[in-house]
Formats: C-alpha cells, structure tokens, sequence
C-alpha cells in the first residue's frame, strides 16, 4: 500500500509541476510554433536568485519571488524579441537551436554567478512535519506546494478559456491573422505570451525548489515535460493538465515501483511513443496535411 | 528580361570536367591539417598536442553532423548519445578481448545499427519534433550506458589500457598522426557523398522534400543512409576518445556537449568541407582561450575555474548569432570575403581595359 | 536512360501498348478533411498533346496535379499512365515512371549551381549508387561528366548557357522559373506536368518560356499539362483546354472553341447562371 500511495501521490506533486511548465510550453507554442529549449533555465534562475537571495537579504520571500518571476519574465521577452523576431519564416528548427545557444548562454551565466552550492527555498507560512497517508510519509510542506500548483494551473486554464484577456491570448495564437483584425496587437500578444510562459517556469522551479534542493536537476525537469506538452496536445491549454498529470502519475509509478533511473528513460519512450502514433497528442488539434 | 550576362567567358573553359574539382580543396585542407600537426608535434609542448588531438578528434563528430544538418537538413541534438554509445561499445568489445582498433570499429558499427534506428523516426517527423525526438534518443543511451557501467564498474567508470606506447607527450604525438589520418580519411569521404548525385539527393531533402520525390529521389532511403553513415562516424569518435582519453564515465555525455557540437558545425558554416574544422577549432579551444581574455579585460582569480562557462556563454551566443544571421558561418564570411576580392579585382581589370584606348 | 526508366516502374507491369494515353485521369475525387478539392474529374493527356488547365483560384488545379502526382490520396477515381495504373502509386515510383514536374514556386537549391539544380533532375537517369561514389569513382567521373555535358547542353539550348555557374539563389524570380521547367525536362519524361510556369513573369519572359514550352513540345514531343492563368499563352501553347471551377470540370474541349465561348467566358467572371457546374462540352471531344 504504501507504494502505491507513495507512486499517486508523489505523481500528482510532480504533475502538477510539470502542468505549470508544460501550460508554458504550449504557450509558447501556440505563440511562435517553436519550443524553447531554455525553458528549465527560466526554472532554474527563478529558483536560485531566490535561493541565494534568502541567505544574504533580509527581504521577505514575497518580495524576492516577485523580483525573480520580474527578472525570469524580462529575460523571457528579451529571449523573444531580439532573438526569435528574427528566426520567424525561417524552418523551425532556426528557433529551436536559437533557444538552444540561448540556455548555453544561461547555463554558463548562471554557473559563474551562482557556483555549485546548494540552495534551498523555505516559503514562510508551510507547515513543517509530515503527513503520513494510507501509509507513507509526505512532507505536509510538499504536500502544500502541490496543492498550489494544481489550483494555479487548473485558474490558469479557466482564465485563458473564460476571461476576455484569456481569449485574446488563446485567439492570438491561434489565427494571427484573424487575431490582428480584431484589433489585438499581435506582437505583444506574443510577447505576453512569452513572458507569461517564462514566469510561470519560474514559479514552477520556484515550487520545486521549496522542497526540493536548488540544482541543476531542475532543468532536466522541463525537458521532462516535453513528452508531457505532446502527450496533451501541442497547442491545447487545458491538454497540459492532462498531459502534466498524465506523465506526473507514470513517473510517480515508474519511480515507487521500479526505482528513480527508470524515469527518465520509460518518459522519453513515451515521447517517442506519442510523436509516432499520436502526433496530436490527447486534446490537440487534428491537422490536415496539405501538400 | 533581367539576365544579366555575367563575363564573357570562354565556353570552353567550362567545359573543362569541373567533377575532378571536387576534391582539389580537400586535399588542400588535409595538407593544412598535416602541417599544422608537424608543427606542433615537433615543437609543441605535451599540452598542446593534447589540444590538438582533442580538436582533431571534435573534427569527426563535427564533419559527421555536419553531413547529417548541414547537407541533410535532419536535425539532431542527440549526438553525444552517439559518442556514448560509440566509447561503451568500444569499452565493451575491449573487455570481450578484441584489440585496437578493431574495438573501435565495432564502436562505429555498433552506432551505424543505431542510426538506423534513430532514423526511422525521422521519416515520419521533421525539424524541431525531430529535435525532440533525438533528445529522446540521448536520453535512452545515456540510461543504457549508465546501467552498463554502474552494472560492471559503478559510478568510477571505465578505464583502460594505453594504446600506444612512451611518454605522455610521445602517446599524444603518435595519437595526433593517427587521428590526422582519420580526419583525412573522413574529410575526403564526406566529400565525396557530399558531392554529385547524393549530395543533391540529400540538399533536395533538405530544402524541399516533396521535390525531392517528384525528381524520383527515394526520401526515406536516403535519410537512413545519412542516419547510418553519420551515426557511425560520430561513434568512431566516440570510440577513438574512449581509447584516447583511456577512461570513460556516463556522466561526461551531456546535452552541453550535444550543443557544443551544434555550435561547431553553426559557427563553422553549415554544408562546407572546412567549416567543421575550423567550427571544431574554435568551440574545443575557446575554454582556453576565453579566460585569458577575461583576465586581459578584468583581472578574476575564478576565472580558470570558469573557464568552461565563460566558453559556454561565448558559444551560445556565438549559435544564436550565427543560426540567425549567417548560416554560412565563418567558411562563409570567408568565402565572402574572397569573392568580394575577386570582384574588385574584376572591376579594376574591366576599368583598366576600358580605359585603354 | 530508358532502361533506367522502366526500372521505375514495378516488376511485371508491361509499358502498355504506345496508343495508351500518357496520363488518363478518371473521375477521380479528393477531399481535404470535409474540404472536397475534386469532385469526379477526368482528364487526359495523348501523344503529342499540349492540355491546358485553367480556372480561377482555389479551383482544385494544383489539387489535380498532385493527384496526378501521387501527392494527395484519392478518396475515388483512377489515374493511369501510359496505362499503367498510378492511382495508389508512391510519388517516388510516379516520378521514376517517368513523369516529371515543375513548381509554381520554384523550388531550387539556393546554394548551389543553375547547372547543379538541373542535374537534381536526373536522379533517376544517372544512377550510379552511394557506394559507386566511394569505390568506383572513374564510373562516378564520367558519368557526371556526360550528365554535365547534357545539362550544359540543354540549358544553352534554352537560351540559359550563360548562367551555367550562378548560383541559384542570386537569380532572379523569370530565370529560376525556367531552370525549374529544365530541371523537369533533363530526364526527357514520357511527360511533363507544369503548375503555372508563367506566373509572377513579365511579358519578355512569357514568351521566354512560351518558347520553352513549344521547343520541349517540337523537339523532344513530350506531351505536357499546363496549370496556366495566362490566355495568350494557353492559345500559343495548347491543343486543348479543361477548366476547371471549384473542383469539377466545367468546360472542356479544344482551345479556341473553350476560350472563345461564352460559357468560358461567364466561368472566368464567375457568373454561373448560365450553365450548370456539370461535365459540359462544348465541342464533341477528340475521336
């Protein structure tokens, strides 16, 4: 029983991570047709200047993850506008390499400015301790954390489906053309959409790293949710809760029941799975391939 | 109509057979090469030549992705699964008995099956899913390498004996002649594929496929081939390093490194014959020349201890910089450079004749 | 290069009898998702024909050369060449067949040479293999060497000789249009489908490629389908003319009997009172 437990409910906190960062990749997505492969540096640099910044400052957590999700975001829109303006038109893969050189960039940045200690988050207002159900002990503080993401990423997606502003992003992405007679400003519907995505990563390394360490273990983490973007559906919102949950639960499993070195591999098996037989993921939309 | 008749050359100049051209500026390159390895393996110091193994041996890996993004257009950020699976095969077939270089071989066969594998995907998927799904690729090698070394050997990794004999500094010189045969070898082989009819099959592939059908080129059996052919080389690089470095770990083969090989053939300029090298040159020595130049500007004791960061960063922007803006690369602002020569030369010439009376 | 042709095509299929028309399509539908692009067209293309289709955008023209092609699936109808049945065929085998193609968009290779992009064409004729190119490199030589000669030959022939070495990408739009048409004729196919090879061209290079086509058509009688927009060079051009409204055969019939009516007329200006969008000839069709 206890593994059982173990494998639903550490697969829930991590699905409700990878929703988050997966709502930012299908965001991204939606906005420019590319992936950013940098994506787990937005995580990792949202969780360390608030890591590093918890040691030195006495400034409250709110203010530094305010600060850190502010400076994510920047980079995000200035990862958007000098770089991928200029790769629209060209093959896709243009973008995907250019977000490639740009995590290299970060990467290093972030090796020099941060060197190899660890950092740890402590969010005020968790409960320490630990809750044990049906038989397997959770940290309550963790527990709490998964809550969170889950109900941001669940107002996420009703905001987006609901809201007039929610609708406009949805709209911008999807027909640009349509979307620019409405009178939406395409470029800055990218743009949000953009930093949007990288805030949300930051918020997502910033979760994890509450009551995870601080390594570099999280960018490994948005390249796992990957398999979880295309699993839901590329460009569907609501898909990367489905998807997000969907890899979530099978790493919890694959983890309790076979052992940690099993995740990565059987996650990317499914990727691979995914993009063979199912190129549209669970909820995306069908498209018509045209010569 | 706007043709604009460029020179009034002789037409039987170009009837001269152009096809024995191409191999004229790969023996070229080979020539440089092979000074520059005399050189530094007369004079240079035990370092240096280190250096230049480690670029010679990058020159492989880079030549390989270079075929396989550069002429083929298939994307792939999964190499150093390659170089993983090229060194681990090596390793295993040394431990099985069989000597050098006949490990090494098996390490490239070994990736050539691999390839194959990887490449089937590849006819159903295109550009940045291809990427994904590549990434894949490295994921699953890397897991397979791990629970292979850390079944036999744990998490020290493997090591090996010397392949040849003397000092330091004589191992690393014999090492280089070895590897400039190599190089030579696979400079000359990638030009060849790369020019004539599968070096067009495989840019028609790259630019437009669905021409390229119509022009009766078999899509699908020549991506595997490009998958097969690079996938080999690059583990013969894998396997030549695990021999050469004479100790291997999983956890060297990161997604960095696939990177820096994206870097290289981006920096080098995508579909040239010395673009790989020079790609090759710049991104295996920028960790050493990065922090002296750091230290010129601002003086920093940590930046040795950065050096590989700083050169991450450099890099990095160097493949926005370059994906974006020059494709061609450093080969092309070269070749640039010279055509922009020759065509002043052709207009002072034009001018000087107009002028006579 | 005949013998290399017919390796194109699949064991046991004969070349049929020489009366069998070099493309038969009939009544052949596709449909795009709930989208029908081709609702039961036919149309053939003989010996010695020049066929013009024509039409106004979003008609299905390009849809029909794909179709001929192998590029869409069918979801009804047939396509042969020279009787042999291509409705399922792969575009790789089609081609090899001996069909060959041009682009509205002339799709090149902007890094190497005109006389490169040409010989892209003959893939299927100068076939010697990738181990060829490592072993065998004097077969290699001379038959890149003759392949050379050839497009050297035609490109002059086309009144293209002096951009033999450009590089593709510094054409401009009229010249990559006519290497895309000898690109497509190198291979001398058993025929030639061309999607709009006028378009985006100024008056001189029309006729350039007016020529182009009358020459292909004189000297090397192959029979061609011509997705045009251009009337003048249909009439210069065609012996007979299908057009084509939203995906089904309107009119068809000889050129100047078509271009000349006033069906044809209300079909350009869009006025469809006067006649239904049916299979409607105006003239009886050839013997």
């Amino acid at each position: 029983m206890p593994e059982l437990t173990d494998a639903v409910v550490g697969g829930f906190s991590l699905g409700a991570i990878y929703s988050l960062v997966t709502i930012g990749i299908v965001l991204v997505f939606r906005a420019t047709e590319t992936f950013n492969f940098a994506h787990g540096s937005f995580m990792l640099l949202g969780a360390l200047i608030v890591g590093r910044l918890q040691v030195g400052s006495g400034l409250p957590f709110v203010v530094l993850a305010l600060l850190s999700l502010a400076v994510v975001g920047a980079l995000g829109a200035l990862l958007f506008q000098t770089v991928l303006r200029y790769a629209v038109g060209r093959p896709s893969f243009v973008a995907v390499i250019a977000t490639l050189g740009f995590a290299a960039v970060a990467d290093g940045f972030i090796g020099i400015v941060f060197p190899n200690t660890q950092y740890s988050i402590t969010i005020p207002g968790l409960s320490g301790g630990s809750t044990t159900i049906f038989g397997a002990t959770f940290g309550t503080a963790s527990l709490e954390i998964s809550v969170f993401a889950v109900l941001l990423a669940v107002s996420l997606v009703l905001v987006f489906r609901f809201t007039s502003l929610g609708v406009r992003l949805r709209a911008g992405g999807q027909d640009s053309l349509l979307a620019s007679q409405g009178g939406i400003n395409i470029r800055w519907v990218y743009l949000g959409s953009w930093a949007l995505a990288c805030v949300l990563a930051g918020i997502a390394g910033i979760a994890y790293g509450s009551v995870n360490t601080v390594n570099s273990g999280i960018e490994d983490l948005a390249l796992l949710a990957f398999p979880a973007a295309l699993l839901g559906g590329l460009d569907s919102i609501p898909g990367s809760l489905i998807g997000g949950f969907g890899i979530g639960i099978l790493q919890g499993f694959v983890a309790a029941y076979w052992g940690g070195q099993y995740v990565t591999v059987v996650t990317y098996s499914v990727l691979l799975v995914v993009m063979l037989f199912l190129p549209h993921g669970i909820v995306g939309t069908r498209v018509v391939r045209r010569v | 109509m706007t043709l604009t008749i460029i020179s009034e050359r002789n037409d039987t100049a170009q009837q001269a057979p152009r096809w024995r051209g191409v191999l004229r500026p790969a023996y070229f390159l080979i020539l440089l090469v092979v000074a520059v390895v005399a050189i530094f393996t007369a004079v240079g110091s035990s370092y240096q030549i280190y250096i230049v193994d480690t670029v010679l041996l990058a020159a492989i890996g880079a030549i390989a992705l270079d075929l396989l993004m550069g002429t083929g257009g298939q994307v792939s950020i999964g190499n150093a699964a390659f170089l993983a699976a090229g060194a681990y095969s090596t390793v295993w077939a040394g431990r099985a008995g069989v000597p050098f270089p006949f490990d090494v071989i098996i390490g490239a066969l070994v990736c050539a099956v691999a390839g194959l594998v990887v490449g089937l995907p590849a006819l159903r998927i295109r550009g940045m899913y291809l990427a994904l799904a590549t990434l894949a690729a490295f994921y699953i090698a890397q897991f397979v390498g791990q629970t292979y070394q850390t079944d036999t050997v744990g998490a020290a990794g493997f090591i090996m004996t010397p392949v040849f004999s003397g000092t330091i500094s004589q191992q690393s010189a014999k090492w280089a002649w070895l590897l400039v045969a190599v190089v030579g070898a696979t400079i000359i082989l990638a030009s060849w594929l790369r020019a004539g009819r599968s070096g067009r099959a495989w840019r028609m592939i790259r630019d437009h496929e669905i021409a390229a059908s119509m022009m009766g080129v078999p899509v699908a059996r020549y991506k595997l081939l490009l998958f097969v052919i690079s996938s080999a080389l690059i583990g013969l690089e894998g396997g030549l390093t695990a021999r050469f470095i004479g100790a291997i770990t999983y956890d060297s083969y990161t997604i960095s490194l696939s990177i820096s090989f994206v870097a290289m053939i981006l920096i080098g300029g995508l579909d040239t014959m010395a673009g790989p090298l020079i790609g090759a040159l710049v991104v295996t020595t920028l960790p050493i020349f990065v922090p002296d130049i750091i230290n010129l500007v601002g003086s920093s004791s940590s930046s040795s201890l950065n050096a590989g960061n700083y050169a991450e960063i450099v890099y990095g922007a160097l493949i926005i910089i370059f994906m974006i803006k020059a494709p061609k690369g450093l080969t092309g602002a070269i070749t640039g450079l010279g055509k922009k020569a020759q065509d002043a030369v052709a207009d002072r010439r034009r001018r000087n004749e107009s002028s006579q009376p | 290069m005949e013998k290399e042709r017919k390796r194109g095509l699949r064991r046991g299929e004969k070349v049929a009898a020489a009366d069998a028309r070099a493309i038969e399509v009939r009544a052949v539908s596709v449909a795009f998702g709930g989208v029908r692009a081709l609702t039961d067209v036919s149309a053939s293309v003989s010996a010695g024909e020049i066929v013009a289709v024509i039409g106004p955008n979003g008609a299905g023209k390009t849809t029909l050369l794909n179709a001929i092609c192998g590029l869409v699936r069918k979801s009804g109808g047939a396509v042969s060449h020279h009787g042999v049945d291509v409705t399922n065929a792969h575009p790789t085998r089609i081609a090899q067949g001996g069909l060959g193609r041009s682009f509205q968009d002339p799709r090149l290779i902007d890094s190497m040479t005109v006389i490169e992009n040409v010989l892209c064409g003959t893939h299927a004729t100068v076939g010697y293999s990738l181990l060829d190119q490592v072993v065998r490199r004097r077969k290699v030589g001379r038959m890149e060497h003759a392949a050379r000669a050839e497009a050297r030959e035609l490109l002059h022939q086309f009144g293209l000789g002096q951009l033999v070495e450009t590089d593709a990408g510094q054409l401009a739009y009229g010249p990559r249009k006519m290497v895309d048409i000898v690109r497509a004729t190198i291979a001398r196919p058993s025929v030639l489908l061309l999607d709009e090879p006028s378009s985006g061209l100024d008056v001189a290079e029309r006729a350039r490629v007016e020529g182009m086509l009358l020459m292909i058509h004189r000297e090397f009688h192959i029979p061609m389908l011509v997705v045009e927009h251009h009337m003048d060079l249909v009439r210069a051009v065609s012996s007979r003319v299908l057009a084509l409204v939203s995906g089904s055969v309107a009119i068809e019939g000889p050129t100047d009997a078509v271009l000349d009516s006033a069906e044809f007329r209300a079909t350009m200006t869009g006025d469809t009172s006067l006649f239904a969008l049916s299979d409607r000839k105006v003239a009886t069709p050839d013997a």
